[in-house]
């Protein structure tokens, strides 16, 4: 059956038509995919965190610090392996426009996070360096950083330059936010601070506990708090999966308002092609008739409309998926300018791909089911005398 | 004389039509446009069906070639009772059974000649290569084989016309039905059409009937038909 021919030329007959509806299609899966690469990586932390990992911060809010004494006492819960200390140092690169994240941090924080991948000579020269840094490969490579270099950070919770050794650059074992984050000496930043501008010295920002094989994260978490229950800084446990999790849901209503953007657009485009459909259904009435009155039945005259509309939506697919392989060969920077600092992990999800080729196959098909039905339901005398 | 008188007993009939009556509604309007009607066409017949507009005329062809069932009364068509038979059915027995021949022309413009003469083919499982030998040779019938790679933009009317009846008598069908076959055509080549259905009926054998105003085009069949108010008269 020549059935595939006459879809194919039937495109061919409005070319510009078809074209403009190929592009309508492309322009939605793109928007499509581009919005969800944006939700995953909001997700990305949640993604890369462990969950033998957990956080341990004050339960009145993360801007509240704990007391340092609080280390040896977690410690000593069953279950727990190591624990780190980190605080957040928000400084500035250069000026306002050069943000990372920087961490202080203790040894026993980079224990617990295996994945960072440091060579025992870079921990070493870290160790003995009080103003030793060791930064994530990406991070190093944006600003051109490397083994060595002296980097000053203007502080901004800490006031004052601070001058940093770079003494390690890491690699993370899989891809992770890690790979843009700055880790130093917490006893640096605790030095000086007592020293200099005397803000919550010898306080913790969060711990950082990584727990034993057989632990179970719920009762240590709950151990942990019912430790420090009633003192005045009581502490909230979570699995760092949950501790990411709650960053990414104070930005749940616009992950909302994304995820109906991005259903909107599948409906654009279902309309898109369902007009187009419809129009050319209308004009090639007299051809489907005279089709049905020759003996092709329901489903080859089907066949010719839902086809056109699949192979229409299919060829944008097609279109965009190209697109964006191209595209995402281009690193984030060169795609969201200064906004991929934000997303250390902006990548094409092949899902995404998946669930929109199945749209695309949905919304074919869908929008060749009206004008079908509209052509079937006429019986083939009524539309031959449609023609007279 | 009588609508059964009208029908010819000396031959066995292919065509059966026994007291049909069709109604169509028009908003809240209800036409009868046949009324009680019977007729015997027998095989190999060359029917022209006459009468004025609104009489009925390509109704009857409708009913004939199974487009449309009766609302009363029988339609037999070789041994198959049209009436009782399914939309899906009906088409198949299309397929097999009937060559359309239409006022204006209605190929498809995406496809060339033999491309238009080849797809009703195509309902049979039959090869492309065996497809496009019988096309080939249907288009030789109508003395168009050189234009077999013509679009239907590229023929003129009466080209297209020839085009059509190829693709009528591609699958071999008994019957051919046409819809004022010349109707849109001029003298010389509505003449070059009747010479090709003339030469169908006489030679392949095949039965036509045909619905027609023109008294001249309608002495080539070899009986005129005249239908008034949905019922038959004597011309």
């Amino acid at each position: 059956m020549d059935l595939f021919l006459i879809i194919l030329r039937n495109i061919k007959r409005h070319w510009f038509r078809s074209v403009l509806t190929v592009l309508g299609v492309c322009v939605a899966i793109l928007a499509y995919c581009m919005i969800h690469t944006m939700i995953d990586a909001w997700f990305a932390g949640v993604k890369s965190s462990a969950k033998n990992r957990l956080i341990v911060r004050n339960s009145v809010s993360l801007v509240f610090y704990l007391p340092i004494s609080y280390q040896d006492k977690i410690r000593q819960v069953p279950g727990v392996a190591k624990v780190g200390r980190g605080n957040w140092f928000g400084a500035v690169y250069r000026d306002e426009n050069y943000r990372f994240a920087q961490f202080a941090i203790d040894q026993e924080y980079i224990d617990a996070y295996p994945e960072m991948i440091i060579t025992p000579a870079e921990r070493q020269a870290f160790t003995e360096d009080r103003k030793g840094a060791i930064v994530g490969e990406e991070l190093a490579n944006s600003f051109g950083w490397k083994v060595g270099d002296s980097v000053q950070l203007k502080g901004t919770i800490f006031p004052g330059n601070w001058e940093f050794n770079i003494r390690s650059v890491f690699k993370t074992r899989e891809q992770s936010g890690r790979s843009k984050l700055m880790l130093f000496h917490w006893d640096y930043l605790n030095e000086r601070n007592k020293q200099e501008i005397n803000r919550n010295p010898d306080q913790v920002g969060y711990y950082v506990i990584q727990l034993k094989d057989e632990a179970d994260p719920a009762l240590v978490s709950r151990a942990i708090d019912e430790r420090f229950a009633n003192s005045y800084a009581e502490t909230l446990t979570e699995t760092e999966t949950a501790f990411q999790q709650s960053f990414v849901s104070m930005s749940s209503s616009i992950i909302f308002a994304l995820k109906i953007v991005s259903m909107v657009v599948l409906l654009i485009m279902f309309l898109v092609l369902a007009n187009t459909m419809l129009m050319s259904a209308r004009e090639r009435f007299r051809e489907y008739a005279i089709m049905k009155a020759i003996g092709f039945g329901y489903g080859p005259v089907s066949i010719l409309i839902i086809g056109e509309s699949l192979l229409i939506a299919g060829a944008g697919y097609l279109l965009a998926a190209g697109m964006l392989q191209l595209l995402f060969m281009l690193p984030p920077k060169a795609i969201l300018g200064d906004l991929a600092d934000f997303f250390p992990l902006f990548e094409l999800n092949p899902i995404n791909l998946l669930v929109s080729l199945l749209f695309t196959v949905a919304v074919g098909i869908g929008a060749g089911i009206a004008p079908a039905l509209q052509v079937n339901k006429l019986r083939a005398a009524e539309g031959l005398r449609k023609l007279t | 004389m009588t609508n059964s008188q009208l029908a010819r007993s000396d031959v066995p009939s292919l065509i059966e039509i026994a007291g049909v009556t069709k109604r169509y509604r028009r908003g809240i309007e209800e036409l009868l446009v046949l009324d009680n009607l019977s007729l015997s066409i027998t095989e190999g017949e060359f029917i022209a069906l006459m009468g004025p507009s609104g009489s009925g005329k390509t109704t009857l062809l409708n009913l004939i070639a199974g487009i449309d069932t009766p609302d009363l009364g029988s339609v037999l068509v070789g041994n198959a009772d049209l009436g009782t038979m399914g939309e899906g059915e009906l088409a198949r027995w299309r397929a097999r059974n009937i060559g359309f021949v239409f006022q204006f022309y209605n190929l498809l413009p995406v496809l060339s000649a033999i491309e238009n003469v080849a797809l009703p083919l195509s309902l049979f499982g039959i090869s492309k290569k065996e497809r496009l030998t019988r096309a080939e040779f249907a288009l030789e019938i109508v003395g168009l084989k050189d234009r077999a790679e013509h679009f239907p933009s590229q023929l003129s009317g009466g080209q297209e016309q020839r085009v059509a009846i190829a693709r009528a008598i591609v699958t071999d069908p008994k019957i051919i039905v046409a819809d004022e076959p010349t109707g849109d055509l001029d003298r010389n080549s509505a003449k070059e059409i009747m010479e090709i259905l003339t030469r169908l009926n006489r030679e392949f054998k095949k039965t036509i009937i045909m619905v027609t105003h023109d008294q001249v085009i309608a002495e080539y069949a070899t009986r005129k038909v005249l239908l008034d108010k949905g019922q038959l008269t004597v011309g």
